[in-house]
């Protein structure tokens, strides 16, 4: 798990976003934030402050961490197959199509860039927006996935999970991370409705931020499958 | 194989090992107990089952660099031990001295195991590239394939094919080709050599060299089932002459039966589901999933190590196999009494 | 199952006079102040199915994971009974390997791992000095998760489908082929189930102990068993994916007839074990790591002294959490491992000994330098711990060395070795935590004389049981035999072997006696028996539903230490930002959240109170795990939906920390 670097944030910010919990009823104000019992000699008294990330942040990271730890042990059991088996692909198995796959990744990889900016629009406090941006995102996971069935479609009279290895892999790992997407198109939605019922502010919405994160990670986890099952397959 | 030095030497060291670990230093105790234990069994002892008492080239090395750990491993458990009684039990002043404790932590934590394991860990490299070279210098090729509870042994060299028995020509370095037709089992001649898997769908080597004559017991060391117990074998490192005779022996066709009831048993198992399974050279019987029967009678012992090779215990393993392995795949037949007797007359002339 | 929880003795337990004068009166309130009502749960059956309370949790972790240690000991006496002798009778083969696969899976899954994320659930919190864990109601959930797999994989039991592949369950063995039954497909979703409880209780310790310290407690002067955790929940993180996917790769193989270890359609059973192994060597360390967390805890208190070379000893365990994702091959050797490969897992396994060279060298260090040693129970267990895991030790680098390792692997010597390691380096450790913790968990002091006795019994008997292990694997005893044939020498070693574990046993069960009486009839304990430096003897024993009241401020690694050496009361925050925290207005819970390395600015967060969703959703998941081995879709939409709509519930309740 990567932390980013802590910055404790200066009174100043803290006091600067009024109404955050830190400073609950009393914005800005300079007496002392912490009283202590008993008066401790020489021991600086904690500084009160936002004392950083919510707690939901480090969790979805750990969570992030845990599930992407998944993926990378897919991934080597994918190689490994690739390295110990000739033919492979078996015979039968055509190789992967770039066209559709690729803009379908397009489309994927595309989305954070709404949720992004919606994620900023909420920070403002900008819930209209917010919603057309996810709206957007939401879309576009869906196009995702329609594609994704039909390249099943296509695919299914080939080869299933049940013909060989390579099946079952292909499937294994192109199907978990759609599961994923679709885990991650249902957090959309409640993140949708959530705000139609003005759950978040431009303060409170740790669940909108967990939420988009785990949307990141999923579309970087997708590059990394489509590099590794469409176009080193190619390339080869 | 003379059991006899193999079974005195635990007896008397069990006497150590179980009246002084009640007092306490029992790890220490116990660790002489096997020094003791194990060098009393040491010498004297062609053949057996020990992976100290070796015999094999493969198995001289890892025993070797074995009795070596051991004593360095009772040296230093016995000196961390002494140090932490000797520390616990004394009082003294209170000492706060935080280099003193960096020292010690640092000098006993991490530089004396540093060197100890450069040493251990250049050993190890040397022994795997002299395994390496001992594999690149064998001589004759052995296949087996592991079946579940038993092994299928082959000689590509003359076509001999044998079961639970390996032939080997002593001094010779042989490579054995592991294969598995089910699941995993492991081969495992602790006398000889350490053990290697026989995994479907890849090819394993092992080197199986005897520096001596002797029967060497070796035993399926992966469990691979019900019976995976009842998975023994035995490695016969013999003089070339000697070997040479037993694999023509093993690929000639089977003997003709001499008398009537043999040649009733010939019928009977041709007849029954048992040609199903098994082969045997020269008759219709043609099956491969059961222990090739050509020479069965030339074994010294059946169904993989667990029963001796004469009338009683054939008799037995043919009228209900189950009763002996439960789990075994070879099924129970309907046989009458003299059917088996017939069969079993049949089997103790295939020579 | 039900299971008990501590009775609070009565009220009138009389602190220790040394606690009494470092603790402030301000950690605590009287019973009926408004902070003790808001954290108090319900009583009876309404309370105990929606308690978020950490500390009733991690009672409830150790006592089902006391249970689950007692059923694998009589799955072990059971085999022991049947290798006595050669040719034994006592069991079949197949029984025989059916409790051979559930006494490692229970030890492994459902007593190890588990005891220890009770040890933390109970202490980390208090020994932060936080009012709970960051994620009350997913540790719930942890719990319900952890006890529901242990039923589900017991339900093989009552099924008569018991998983009989051996723990490890290597395919094909495992595969529909050879294991037809229903047996490993409890093994593989159980284990995949239980993996979800232990992943979530690992990102609550590592999310509570970074953001939850108590003021001032920055990371060099938090306690060594809250790194222990720390570097444990680490591990899991990193670690359990893989056997989780081990155990999900396996079931597609056998129920939707996939290929992926099937060597006949492209497949490889060594990525099997590479999957198993990169789980199960890290595994070895996370149940280690927090064990030695609690020996560190346990040698300075009774030495009187603090621990030596505290920064190596950390450095150590985090070491060690590093290293041990490079060990996982030393399990493969005898696959045919190439050369090169080999020597370097041969190596990497060597140099894993040195962090652990460091830890015990700060143990001989800090008792060779204190000025007297106490030796009461958890001491003597500690003490216990050091001689049996120094042999483990060595005998772990010893199958280090690939040729011989070659020899030894899946013989007798390594079940030696292993059980050496495991009950060495943890269960005793996890017996020294008991007897260290109970009297603050329950408020009652054990009787040290059958203390005493139960630790000479388990020592000899652990060494009398494994010790001859060592032997019969040189001697050439394969592992997971039902029997063994008379005349290989090895019937003199199985019998002392035997007779080992029943006094081994029955030191367990003088123990648990102990436990058991003194939990009802025990002497009150004082906050502190021990003389602690740890901010969990600063609280009544047992401590209060909210923990603290006030929130001390730590300038030292020995807060209680410190305060008793300088002769003051603790600081202690009572308010911040004109929040009172003492005398909390309003419903929510509410807590400190300080920063992460250093501790130093505070904040105040809401905490979810009790819930039912975490049962709920535990229930769902296991509804989800029936339908799989039912193969039963109607199931599987019920347990579908079930678990939908409490996640849904979960989140909209809007519980988890809101910022």
């Amino acid at each position: 798990m990567t932390a980013p670097p802590e910055t404790p944030p200066t009174p100043e910010a803290v006091s600067a976003a009024p109404g955050a919990p830190g400073a609950p009823g009393a914005p800005g104000a300079t007496s002392p934030r912490i009283d202590l019992l008993p008066a401790a000699g020489e021991v600086p008294p904690p500084r009160a402050a936002r004392s950083g990330r919510p707690l939901g942040w480090w969790g979805t990271w750990c969570v992030i961490a845990t599930e992407g730890m998944i993926f990378a042990l897919l991934l080597f059991v994918w190689f490994y197959l690739r390295a110990n088996t000739n033919p492979w692909p078996p015979a039968g198995v055509p190789r992967p199509e770039l066209v559709r796959s690729g803009t379908r990744t397009v489309i994927l990889l595309t989305s954070s860039i709404p949720l992004h900016l919606g994620e900023r629009a909420l920070s403002r406090g900008d819930l209209r927006r917010f919603r057309i941006w996810l709206a957007i995102t939401f879309t576009q996971g869906v196009l995702f996935i329609v594609g994704h069935a039909m390249e099943y479609v296509t695919l299914w009279p080939t080869f299933t999970p049940r013909s060989h290895a390579y099946g079952s892999i292909f499937y294994t790992l192109t199907g978990l991370h759609a599961l994923h997407l679709i885990v991650g198109l249902g957090v959309l939605a409640f993140l949708f409705v959530q705000s139609l019922r003005r759950r978040y502010s431009a303060a409170h919405h740790v669940p909108v931020t967990c939420g988009v994160m785990y949307w990141h990670f999923v579309d970087v986890v997708w590059a990394v499958v489509f590099s590794s099952l469409y176009l080193s397959e190619r390339l080869r | 194989m003379s059991p006899a030095p193999i079974r005195r030497a635990p007896r008397r060291a069990a006497d150590r090992a179980g009246a002084r670990p009640a007092r306490g230093t029992a790890a220490r105790s116990a660790t002489v107990a096997l020094l003791v234990a194990l060098a009393a069994g040491a010498p004297g002892c062609s053949g057996g089952h020990s992976a100290l008492r070796t015999e094999g080239t493969g198995a001289d090395r890892a025993a070797w660099l074995g009795w070596g750990m051991i004593a360095v491993a009772s040296v230093i458990t016995v000196g961390v031990l002494t140090a932490f009684v000797v520390g616990s039990l004394r009082d003294r002043p209170g000492v706060e001295d935080e280099r003193r404790e960096r020292r010690w932590v640092i000098g006993g934590g991490i530089v004396m195991p540093a060197v100890v394991l450069s040493v251990l860990s250049g050993l190890t490299v040397a022994t795997l590239r002299a395994q390496d070279t001992s594999a690149r210098r064998t001589r004759l090729r052995i296949e087996v394939t592991g079946y579940q509870y038993w092994w299928a042994v082959r000689y590509p060299s003359n076509g001999a094919v044998t079961a639970n028995e390996i032939h080997v020509p002593v001094g010779t370095a042989v490579d054995v080709d592991l294969r598995s037709r089910d699941v995993i089992h492991s081969l495992w001649v602790p006398s000889l050599a350490g053990k290697t898997d026989l995994i479907p769908g890849q090819v394993n080597h092992m080197v199986l060299q005897a520096r001596r004559a002797g029967r060497y017991r070796g035993q399926c060391a992966e469990f691979c089932g019900a019976q995976h117990a009842n998975m023994a074998f035995v490695v016969v490192a013999e003089p070339p002459a000697t070997f040479d005779r037993w694999r023509r022996a093993q690929a000639r066709t089977a003997a003709e039966p001499r008398n009537a009831q043999a040649q009733e048993g010939r019928r009977i198992l041709l007849a029954q589901p048992c040609a199903a399974c098994h082969t045997i050279r020269g008759t219709s019987a043609r099956g491969t999933v059961g222990p090739d029967l050509t020479h069965v009678a030339s074994r010294q012992r059946i169904a993989a190590g667990t029963l001796a090779n004469d009338t009683a215990s054939l008799t037995r393993w043919v009228r209900n196999a189950q009763e002996v392995k439960p789990g075994a795949l070879m099924p129970p037949i309907d046989l009458t009494p003299g059917e088996v007797r017939s069969i079993v007359a049949y089997l103790r002339e295939l020579r | 199952m039900t299971i008990a929880e501590p009775r609070p003795p009565s009220p009138t337990s009389t602190p220790a006079p040394e606690a009494a004068a470092v603790v402030p009166p301000e950690l605590t309130v009287a019973g009926d102040a408004p902070l003790a009502r808001q954290w108090e749960d319900r009583p009876g059956l309404p309370g105990f199915l929606t308690t978020v309370d950490h500390k009733r949790i991690g009672v409830r972790y150790i006592v089902t994971a006391f249970i689950f240690l007692l059923v694998g000991g009589v799955e072990a006496l059971f085999m022991r009974a049947q290798l006595a002798r050669p040719g034994g009778s006592v069991l079949g083969p197949d029984t025989y390997n059916q409790l051979m696969t559930m006494h490692g899976t229970t030890m492994v899954f459902l007593f190890n791992t588990p005891v220890f994320a009770g040890f933390g659930n109970y202490l980390v919190p208090l020994q932060i000095g936080a009012r709970d864990m960051a994620f009350p109601r997913l540790n719930a959930l942890s719990y319900w998760i952890y006890v529901l797999s242990g039923v589900f994989l017991y339900g093989s039991l009552a099924m008569r489908q018991v998983p009989d592949g051996g723990w490890f369950a290597y395919t094909p063995l495992t595969s529909s082929a050879y294991s037809p039954g229903k047996g490993m497909d409890f093994w593989a979703i159980g284990v995949t189930f239980l993996g979800i409880s232990t992943t979530v209780g690992a990102i609550n310790f590592i999310v509570t102990i970074m953001r939850m310290r108590a003021p001032g407690m920055s990371l060099n002067r938090m306690p060594i068993f809250c790194w222990g955790v720390l570097s444990m929940a680490g591990m899991i993180v990193f670690a359990v994916p893989s056997i989780t996917l081990a155990g999900l790769l396996l079931e597609s193989d056998r129920a939707f007839g996939m290929h992926l270890f099937d060597p006949a359609r492209g497949g490889n059973p060594v990525l099997y074990q590479h999957l198993f192994w990169f789980w199960g060597h890290p595994e070895v360390y996370i149940l280690f790591i927090p064990a030695t967390g609690i020996v560190s805890t346990v040698i300075p208190t009774f030495a009187g002294r603090r621990i030596a070379a505290y920064p190596l000893v950390v450095a150590a365990l985090v070491a060690t959490a590093f290293i041990s994702f490079g060990l996982w091959v030393h399990h493969m050797f005898a696959t045919g491992t190439p050369l090169l490969v080999a020597s370097f897992f041969s190596a990497a396994s060597m140099i894993v000994a040195i962090p652990s060279g460091v830890q015990i060298f700060a143990w001989i260090t800090t008792v060779w330098l204190a000025k007297r040693v106490r030796y009461e129970p958890p001491m003597l267990f500690a003490l216990g711990f050091i001689v049996i895991f120094v042999i483990g030790g060595m005998t772990g680098v010893m199958v280090a060395v690939v040729p011989f390792d070659q020899q030894v692997t899946d013989t007798y010597f390594v079940v030696a070795h292993f059980h050496y390691v495991l009950i060495g380096g943890t269960v005793f450790p996890a017996f020294a935590g008991f007897h260290f913790w109970f009297p603050k968990i329950t408020g009652r002091m054990l009787n040290p004389r059958l203390g005493r006795l139960s630790f000479w019994l388990m020592f000899v008997g652990t060494n009398l049981t494994i010790f001859p292990m060592h032997i019969l694997g040189l001697e050439g005893m394969p592992r997971r035999v039902y029997t063994y044939q008379d005349g290989l020498g090895w019937n003199v070693w199985n019998m002392l072997s035997s007779i080992g574990a029943l006094i081994l046993a029955a030191g367990v069960v003088v123990a648990g006696f102990d436990f058991w009486w003194a939990w009802r009839r025990g002497r009150p304990a004082p906050a502190d028996p021990w003389g602690g430096d740890s901010l969990e003897w600063g609280v009544p024993s047992p401590p209060p539903a909210y923990n603290v009241a006030a929130f001390p401020v730590v300038s030292d690694l020995h807060p209680m230490w410190q305060a008793r050496d300088e002769g003051r009361l603790m600081p202690a925050v009572v308010s911040v930002a004109g929040e009172d925290l003492v005398e909390p207005h309003g419903e929510h819970h509410r807590t400190l959240t300080t920063s992460a390395i250093d501790a130093s600015s505070v904040d105040v967060s809401s905490m979810p109170g009790p819930s039912h969703l975490p049962l709920v959703l535990a229930v769902g998941v296991l509804v989800l795990c029936v339908a799989l081995i039912s193969r039963n879709a109607m199931v599987g939409i019920a347990g579908g939906v079930l678990t939908a709509v409490s996640l849904i519930r979960w989140h909209d309740e809007g519980g988890e920390p809101v910022e």
